[in-house]
């Protein structure tokens, strides 16, 4: 449980710039997601973290020590791979044991920590069994125990759940949240699936292009996208371009060929913006309430949800997602209005991609 | 794939090569190196060795030793087109058959593989001389009069080198045959096309270069074959290797065997230098 | 087959598979058989049934002694062929460094050479710049023929390992030999096994660079045959083969039991003849 803080790290391969200069705190005992698109550096961070990659520049500390030039089997750390890479030569336990193994322990406490480690992902009963016999998620857990089972400074793991069906997926996420409170290690994982981030982490690291975009924890994040990036990518919100100018006291927007009233961007200024409108707060109406912004629209498709529904709007040239409860009729091709509260659309400069 | 982390040097490729290399330097090239510079010495009548081409020539110019290398190519050329024949249908079958059939054929073809060629080539030996299950089969057959016999004759050649590269020849075309895709020949025999046709018009030229691979490593081993053709076709009917062995280590006439090996070694790299990149082009 | 073959391809089929197991079998039936004939001369089918000639092969000296250098020879060449090409295997597939597919290529150049080549060119070596051939000149011979067994067939199993096993390793507090030891040796341990079976087998079949470098104390047991069959002898020359056949079979045998045929009939692994 200790902390790491990695300063102006940067990772070249060749000509790609895998990592840009990234600082970072991870608290101990801190639960961090890393989060973002396939190839935006996510794994390279990690792999820095581990000693697998040597950084180009920057400086890595796990707790007080600079580990930047450490080898990795020197530097206190338990990773979980993607493809889990585990031992195939060896049974369940022997992968387990295999860290406690390389560090000296005695043969009787490896076994006990070993019994411990796989009680705590249910898999006592497989201990003898080969890792080629298992299923994904069986294999996923002796990772997962193999990883943590040293007791490491910090626990990486790299895409942990990706390869596993969606059902077991979200069982895995609340064992691992489980695991964290249980054993209190810092831990920092990586997804490039926001709801996983959001739901399992305390803090979420945003990535794009081998930069952090936002930090933050879940809530503040979702609630306060800084760029529209971090909109579309955390929230799938709607973005719409938007020229915004005084009116009177307030300030309106031109929106597809529409004027609606927004609040004040944060600087004041006038000039173009995204408009960013989260699928749960659109609403469609034929009456918008009094100081609602409105659109008209044209329903495209209706996807039945169970508990509601996604639509999807024609807005001029643009469509818009949004969610609705299930009772909203809106049949295709219906000429309807969207219509939303503007405290809960945002105004951010656009951004090039 | 990624590179080692922070620490692990280049040494270490280095030393792990180093034994190999060593072995490779000093007892492959090394004696092949002595060889072809051996091919280029005379010695004089004052006992100088001098630079020549005085092996070469003596060798093109002689109509014995032209003798055998013709006998050696056409030997050869009669061998790549008998394992051919013999080993399309059979790599076909193992390609296209049941899993037991592929793996039994597959054993059958391997086994004999791993038999010692002096063994192999005694067995034929024992079939093919005077008195032999074969020769009396034949003559049975009416093929051959009462002296009939196989042993030194370029059909017993023939016929024992045949089964000793027959292996090579199956297995080449086993692995292209095997990679055809089999919805083709389905597509054809859905147009119409009976089972021959589909055979003839899809399957083999699909696996042409399988043929072509096969026919190149079979004539390239087969012209370099030492043992088979040295007992069975006996001192009259050399081939080059034997002809190399009778100046090596009879005429101890080192500089000529030399030469030999050199001609022997230029028809197998004329070959295998194909062989080897159309194998390439089809790994990658 | 494609379902719908005809009879007629069918019967072609089976007629040809006859054709060919006789003709693949032929001379080592013949062989077996011949050793267990009563008459004193090589003749198929064999005469009666008797292991005499068993009996002669373990009486006769010069057999027993070929047959143990044989042993000896294709024991020592497979410690040291596994060992070297084990280690130019992990370098050729591991690391990347400039040069690795030259390398790569080098490491297999002793496969296109022809045997009866390279057997001459070891004697004018040896001849030239030792006392003439010796048993260390053909255990060496024997090294390099069958490095490039060895080395294929281990890099063809080190390419498919997951490389992440042995960075998971590291990340475990392996250091490097420990990587070796733990990690890729037990990985590699199906190509190291079948590249034995090959460095084995090559080295006690082998005539051709044996026939270059015989001398006194040369003599192996495919010499020995060689002689013996050039010469026409009694049947023991067919009751030794027989065992040297025996071992072969063993030997496929086992590598069946523990690595699977799939190692031998892998096209790229069997080489020349
Ligand atoms: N070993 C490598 N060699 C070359 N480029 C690499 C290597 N590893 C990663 N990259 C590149 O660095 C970028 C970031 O990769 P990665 O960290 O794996 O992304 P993520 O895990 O976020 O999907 C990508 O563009 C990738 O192609
Ligand atoms: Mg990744």
């Amino acid at each position: 449980m200790l902390p790491v803080a990695v300063e102006r790290l940067t990772k070249a391969f060749g000509a790609t710039v895998a990592l840009d200069a990234v600082t970072l705190a991870f608290a101990p005992k801190s639960f961090t997601a890393l989060l973002g698109p396939s190839g935006c550096g996510k794994s390279t961070l990690l792999r820095l973290i581990a000693g697998l990659e040597r950084p180009s520049g920057g400086t890595i500390r796990i707790g007080d020590q600079d580990v930047t030039a450490l080898a990795p089997e020197k530097r206190d750390v338990g990773m979980m791979f993607q493809s889990y890479a585990l031992f195939p030569h060896m049974s369940v336990a022997e992968n387990v044991a295999f860290p406690l193994k390389m560090k000296g322990e005695a043969r009787g406490k490896i076994g006990e920590r070993v019994a411990e480690a796989l009680a705590l992902v249910r898999l006592e009963a497989l201990a003898a069994r080969s890792v080629r016999a298992l299923s994904g998620g069986q294999q996923q857990r002796v990772a997962l125990a193999r990883a943590f089972v040293a007791r490491p400074g910090v626990l990486l793991l790299d895409e942990p759940l990706s390869n596993l069906d969606a059902r077991l997926r979200e069982e895995m996420q609340v064992e691992l949240i489980e695991l964290h409170r249980t054993l209190e290690l810092t831990t920092v994982f990586v997804t490039h699936d926001q709801e996983e981030a959001l739901s399992i982490a305390d803090t979420v690291v945003l990535m794009r292009a081998g930069r952090i975009e936002q930090t933050g924890a879940p809530e503040a994040i979702y609630a306060a996208p800084k760029t529209p990036f971090a909109a579309d990518f955390i929230g799938a919100a709607n973005l719409l371009p938007a020229r915004v100018r005084r009116a009177g006291d307030g300030f309106v927007a031109e929106v597809e060929g529409a004027v609606v009233p927004v609040r004040a961007p944060q600087d004041g200024r006038e000039g173009d913006y995204a408009l960013v409108l989260r699928q749960e707060d659109i609403r469609i109406t034929d009456a918008p309430p009094p100081g609602f912004a409105s659109l008209p629209a044209t329903v495209r498709t209706r996807v039945y949800l169970g508990a509601g529904a996604r639509v999807v709007v024609s807005v001029g040239a643009r469509t818009l997602t949004l969610l609705t409860n299930k009772n909203a009729s809106a049949a295709s091709g219906a000429a309807v209005h969207v219509a939303w509260d503007p405290d809960d659309a945002r105004l951010l400069h656009p951004q090039q991609d | 794939m990624r590179r080692d982390g922070p620490i692990g040097g280049a040494s270490e490729p280095a030393l792990l090569l180093t034994p190999g290399l060593f072995f490779l330097i000093v007892l492959f090239f090394l004696p092949v190196g002595l060889l072809v510079a051996e091919s280029f010495v005379t010695v004089t009548e004052e006992g100088e060795r001098t630079l020549s081409l005085a092996h070469y020539v003596r060798f093109f110019a002689d109509d014995y030793y032209l003798g055998v290398m013709w006998r050696t190519f056409r030997l050869s050329l009669i061998i790549t087109l008998v394992t051919l024949v013999l080993g399309y249908p059979i790599a076909y079958i193992m390609a296209r058959g049941a899993a037991w059939v592929a793996l039994w054929l597959g054993i059958l073809v391997i086994m004999p593989l791993m038999v010692s060629v002096v063994i192999r080539t005694f067995g034929w030996m024992v079939l093919m001389g005077r008195g032999g299950l074969l020769v009396d089969v034949a003559q049975w057959l009416g093929i051959g009069g009462r002296r009939f016999q196989l042993m030194r004759t370029e059909a017993g050649i023939v016929i024992a080198l045949g089964q000793v590269l027959l292996p090579f020849m199956t297995l080449t075309l086993y692995g292209v045959i095997a990679g055809v895709d089999r919805r083709l020949e389905e597509a054809s025999r859905t147009m119409g096309a009976g089972f021959f046709a589909t055979l003839w018009r899809v399957t083999v030229p699909l696996s042409l270069p399988g043929i072509v691979s096969g026919s190149l490593l079979v004539f390239a081993l087969s012209i370099s074959s030492f043992i088979t053709p040295a007992l069975v076709g006996g001192v009259r009917l050399p081939m080059l290797a034997s002809s190399i062995y009778q100046q090596a280590l009879t005429t101890m006439d080192w500089p000529f065997a030399a030469a030999q090996a050199m001609i022997l070694l230029v028809a197998v790299l004329l070959v295998i230098v194909p062989y080897t990149m159309l194998a390439k082009t089809r790994h990658a | 087959m494609v379902a719908g073959t005809p009879t007629l391809a069918k019967a072609i089929a089976a007629a040809l598979v006859a054709v060919t197991i006789v003709y693949m079998l032929a001379p080592l039936l013949v062989v077996i058989g011949a050793s267990f004939s009563t008459s004193s001369y090589l003749v198929f089918p064999p005469e009666g049934f008797s292991l005499k000639w068993y009996q002669k092969v373990l009486d006769t000296p010069s057999y027993l002694r070929a047959g143990w250098l044989s042993l000896r020879i294709a024991v020592l060449v497979t410690l040291i062929t596994v060992t070297i090409g084990t280690a130019a295997a992990i370098a050729l597939t591991r690391f990347r460094f400039p040069g690795r597919e030259p390398l790569q290529a080098l490491f297999l150049s002793p496969l296109i050479l022809p045997a009866i080549i390279f057997g001459i060119g070891m004697l004018v070596l040896f001849s030239r710049y030792a006392d003439g051939p010796s048993l260390m000149a053909l255990v060496a011979g024997h090294v390099v023929i069958t490095l490039p067994y060895v080395v294929r067939t281990v890099s063809a199993v080190l390419v498919g390992m997951d490389k992440a096993t042995e960075e998971a390793a590291r990340v475990m507090g392996a250091n490097r030999w420990q990587r070796y030891w733990y990690v890729v040796l037990p990985q590699a341990l199906p190509g190291i096994g079948a590249g034995a079976f090959f460095a084995f087998n090559i080295s006690f079949d082998d005539a051709v660079v044996a026939i270059f470098l015989r001398g006194p104390d040369t003599e192996t047991l495919p010499i020995l045959i060689y002689t013996q069959i050039e010469f026409s002898s009694d049947p023991s020359v067919a009751a030794v083969s027989t065992l040297m056949i025996l071992i072969t079979v063993g030997m496929i045998v086992a590598v069946e039991r523990f690595l699977g045929l799939k190692l031998l009939t892998d096209r790229r692994a069997a080489g020349r003849g």
